[in-house]
């Protein structure tokens, strides 16, 4: 299906109100600045999106969820991810430091903070509910990650939309690749529902 | 009042950060769980003064737990923490009995002030 620049943009603000809901809290509790630096919008079938994240060299660590017409993947290259959740973790005692798997998990329960945000401002917008899954923890190439997102969506009828979240601070600065695929009906449904 | 608290979350991560809170705090984590039906055992084992409850968990979702929760005990004292902060999904929650909304990430005044909130009031 075929989206407007003017319904782009309208897009994009929308998944922007969500990210900045999400930097915000998160701002608070690591003490820094999180912000969102660029954002790019993509309608595309499910070859092309495969297309549009480009292999990377080194691991990623992806968080993927999953709603009813909805699928999100939040993207952190390896370095990223320790930077950002050492600054989550800071002040944990040794409990926090005894937890299996530290790193995944905390980039997942990061991960999940903002996607939640986002699929909250949508699904307000849509005036539904849209429960979204516990995250499943990826490792792999960017691309590799772009794959398995897209098995679990609806891809032959998917609407990606990308968006680039940067963290920046005088001790912090990592960044995050966040992917939203929408199936046709849901994207239908958002489009009518934000009356462009 | 210090409070026995059930502690659901899928992520360990959380589970712990709110286990140090509820010390920090003076209230005490009884049991903690992952799913909804180790957190429904958990209440029947348990029976704690207030359950702090995450929407996703690993097997089953939090609406479902609070509502199988509130069916052993009509009086349990739910409350939700979540980054998910749907509307729809809030006003479900407080329809099915719900003490009412924390946000992700965990604030530790906000936490406190609902817990000595909780701690005060009458079942």
């Amino acid at each position: 299906m075929n989206v407007t620049a003017d319904q782009q943009k309208v897009l994009a603000a929308l998944i922007e109100q969500g990210i900045d809901k999400s930097t915000e809290r998160l701002a608070q509790m690591t003490k820094t600045r999180w912000e969102m630096s660029t954002m790019s919008l993509t309608t595309a079938s499910g070859d092309r999106i495969q297309t549009l994240v480009a292999p990377a060299a080194g691991t990623h660590y992806g968080v993927c969820f999953t709603a009813p017409g909805a699928t999100f993947v939040a993207m952190f290259p390896g370095e990223s991810a320790r930077r950002v959740v050492q600054a989550f973790t800071k002040g944990g005692g040794e409990r926090l430091k005894a937890v299996a798997d530290l790193e995944k998990n905390a980039i997942a329960e990061i991960s999940n903070i903002l996607v939640n945000a986002v699929a909250g401002v949508i699904a307000d917008t849509l005036d539904r509910a849209l429960i979204v899954s516990a995250p499943e923890i990826l490792e792999g190439a960017k691309n590799k990650l772009m794959e398995t997102a897209l098995r679990r969506s609806d891809n032959k009828n998917s609407f990606a939309l990308m968006s680039y979240v940067s963290m920046s601070s005088s001790d912090l600065s990592t960044d995050c690749l966040l992917v939203i695929l929408l199936n046709s009906e849901l994207l239908e449904n958002l489009l009518t529902a934000i009356e462009i | 009042m210090a409070l026995r608290v059930l502690v659901v979350d899928d992520s360990p991560v959380t589970r712990v950060m709110l286990l140090e809170m509820l010390d920090l705090l003076g209230h005490k984590a009884v049991a903690e769980a992952d799913a909804m039906d180790t957190a429904v055992e958990a209440y029947k084992n348990q029976k704690p003064d207030l359950v702090l409850l995450d929407l996703a968990l690993t097997r089953g979702d939090g609406l479902s737990t609070l509502k199988g929760i509130r069916r052993i005990d009509g009086q349990a004292r739910v409350l939700i923490i979540s980054g998910n902060p749907q509307q729809k999904i809030q006003e479900e929650a407080m329809n099915s009995g719900a003490l009412g909304f924390l946000s992700k990430p965990i604030n530790m005044k906000e936490l406190s002030a609902a817990l000595t909130r909780i701690g005060t009031e009458p079942r």
